[in-house]
């Protein structure tokens, strides 16, 4: 029943306008953000890496795909969040909205059911979007700009080889996922409050964003609360672009991440299944 | 008789509000069951109970003698329903809304069985436009079709005709009978217009507050015996004093209301009245009959009884 119900799901999601409205945003715009650092991309790495010039000698070609593909990769923060969101958002408020929890809930299955299958489809469109933008950031730069060892410059130079590279970028675009799980799972949670998708949309932005910006701020009770904002966390796919993995680091991130999507679906499910209907 | 629905003491409130207290209800193998009373009466917040659209704060349903609880839902796998107005994916056609709405039963129609359904519900040649572009009407015929496409035992449906001109009424309710009739399901019909229940169910219920008023066979309580007639005269007065004159006060009930003398009389015919009124140079003007049943339901939908 789980697999119908999902299915059920997928093609729901699938048969409505703003879930393509991720897919098309960043399918013009990542070409385009390709073109621009393609154009003047050179001017930048040259000022970046200034600083080292003078100790160290830089060869071979630093502007190429990789190096294109981790800019684009920033996006994961914010901007992925933001059209996960306007899907994960409408799970359940959308059919609130559109009067139809009343077909659905009157059939003979359990809505922990119901649930379940929600979160998993929700889930497997992150995954499709999450692809997508692999896909996107990677073969067009690849193609257009070529290959070579992936200069990156954060608060840090850490210059990792060509062979060394693809495996990375998989497992960040994993982590990634695991990440927009998070915000599936938010999303949903706030969804099955209300009936209407914008609440849900704007409430999971907010919190991510506000979380964002604690984690950011250098003040003393920031700092001190910051590890408990699973945003903190959803940064993990930066560890695997440092030149030694600190695999601890990362366990323990995708960890509190899997715990936050527990504890979100845990809530989800328990509000959800006394939630009386009233739309 | 076979009971197919049983609800004992269902109680819910909203904070303060009860809205359906204390609710006994019984249904059985083959009645199409009225469930009548004005909007705000509890009748939805029943139906959405007997649908696990809501829990009940207290009380239990029974459904084919198996109870209905948050746990055990399967029991609805008999039971087909509109709860208000039915609502469609409307970004989908009228045919992927009952597939979809089919395969949670955990049935996979074939286009054959879809197909006929839509015949039946007379939207066969809307099979593949989008429920949005449809209309009212089409979209209640529709929610008929999703409620019976698992052939249930049990239809519930409510309000069915609200929103549809007279004759989409007439075509629900003519659907309706067919389904009692032709189909042999078991129909609960919920309706605040007393004339619609008249015309289709054998049995019915009255509730107001959520709390029951009156139940029993339409025909009974609708009997044309209980009829009360509305005189309308030139000397209310001289009416009232010939009655006792006449030593009829026993046998007839009467009451003024609105300068009309209002008799109940189940032993003497009201053309007889007439003939004493008009015999003694009372003008009768008018009169008319009114059930009292339908005075009854009209004085509780216009919130003079409570």
């Amino acid at each position: 029943m789980i697999f119908t119900l999902v299915s059920i799901e997928l093609y729901k999601i699938f048969k409505k306008w703003r879930t393509y409205i991720g897919f098309i945003a960043f399918g013009l715009f990542i070409p385009l953000m390709i073109y621009g650092i393609s154009l003047s991309g050179n001017f930048y790495l040259r000022n970046l890496s200034q600083s080292i010039g003078e100790d160290f000698i830089i060869t071979g070609n630093l502007l190429n795909g990789w190096f294109v593909a981790f800019l684009i990769l920033q996006l994961i923060i914010v901007h992925v969040p933001f059209f996960i969101t306007l899907v994960a958002g409408d799970l359940f408020a959308g059919e609130g909205t559109a009067g139809t929890y009343r077909m659905l809930l009157i059939r003979p299955i359990k809505r922990e059911l119901i649930v379940i299958s929600k979160f998993i489809a929700g889930f497997i469109y992150a995954f499709v979007f999450i692809l997508f933008f692999a896909f996107m950031s990677l073969v067009p730069s690849l193609l257009t700009l070529g290959s070579g060892d992936l200069l990156i410059i954060i608060d840090k130079f850490v210059l990792i080889p060509e062979k060394d590279i693809l495996w990375r970028f998989i497992l960040a675009y994993l982590s990634a996922f695991v990440s927009m799980c998070v915000v599936v799972s938010l999303g949903s949670l706030f969804s099955s409050f209300v009936n209407n998708a914008i609440g849900p949309i704007v409430g999971t932005m907010a919190v991510i964003v506000i979380f964002l910006i604690v984690n950011q701020l250098p003040f003393e009770i920031f700092e001190k609360i910051s590890p408990y904002l699973f945003t903190k966390y959803m940064t993990v796919w930066l560890e695997f672009f440092e030149f030694q993995i600190n695999w601890q680091n990362v366990i323990k991130s995708i960890l509190i991440l899997i715990g936050h999507i527990i504890l979100f679906f845990g809530i989800t499910l328990f509000t959800f299944r006394k939630k009386d209907i009233l739309t | 008789m076979e009971v197919v629905l049983q609800t004992k003491s269902l109680t819910k409130r909203f904070k303060k509000l009860v809205a359906v207290d204390n609710l006994d209800l019984i249904i059985y193998r083959g009645d199409v069951f009225g469930f009548l009373g004005p909007n705000g009466a509890g009748k939805s917040t029943t139906i959405r109970m007997l649908t696990s659209l809501i829990y009940p704060d207290s009380g239990e349903i029974f459904l084919f003698n198996e109870k209905l609880s948050p746990t055990n839902k399967n029991v609805l796998r008999r039971v087909g329903a509109i709860v208000e107005s039915p609502d469609f994916y409307l970004y989908l056609t009228a045919y992927k809304n009952l597939e979809i709405l089919a395969r949670i039963y955990g049935i996979n129609p074939t286009r054959k069985q879809i197909m006929e359904i839509l015949e039946f519900v007379g939207l066969a040649n809307r099979w593949n436009s989008k429920v949005k572009t449809f209309s009212h009407g089409m979209k209640q015929r529709l929610g008929i079709a999703q409620a019976l496409l698992h052939n249930p035992d049990l239809i519930i449906l409510d309000e069915p005709t609200t929103g549809l001109d007279p004759y989409g009424m007439k075509e629900i309710r003519d659907l309706i009978v067919q389904l009692a009739k032709e189909k042999g399901k078991t129909v609960f019909l919920s309706s605040h217009l007393l004339y619609e229940i008249e015309q289709v169910a054998n049995r019915m219920i009255i509730i107001n507050n959520g709390k029951k008023i009156i139940e029993g066979n339409v025909k009974d309580l609708l009997d044309t015996k209980n009829v009360v007639y509305i005189f309308d005269v030139s000397d209310l007065n001289k009416s009232i004093q010939l009655l006792n004159e006449k030593n009829l006060i026993k046998d007839v009930d009467y009451q003024i209301d609105n300068n009309k003398l209002k008799i109940l009389s189940q032993k003497i015919p009201a053309y007889e009245l007439n003939k004493l009124f008009v015999a003694n140079g009372i003008d009768v003007y008018s009169f008319k009959p009114q059930r009292t049943l339908e005075e009854f339901f009209l004085e509780i939908t216009q919130g003079k009884k409570q």
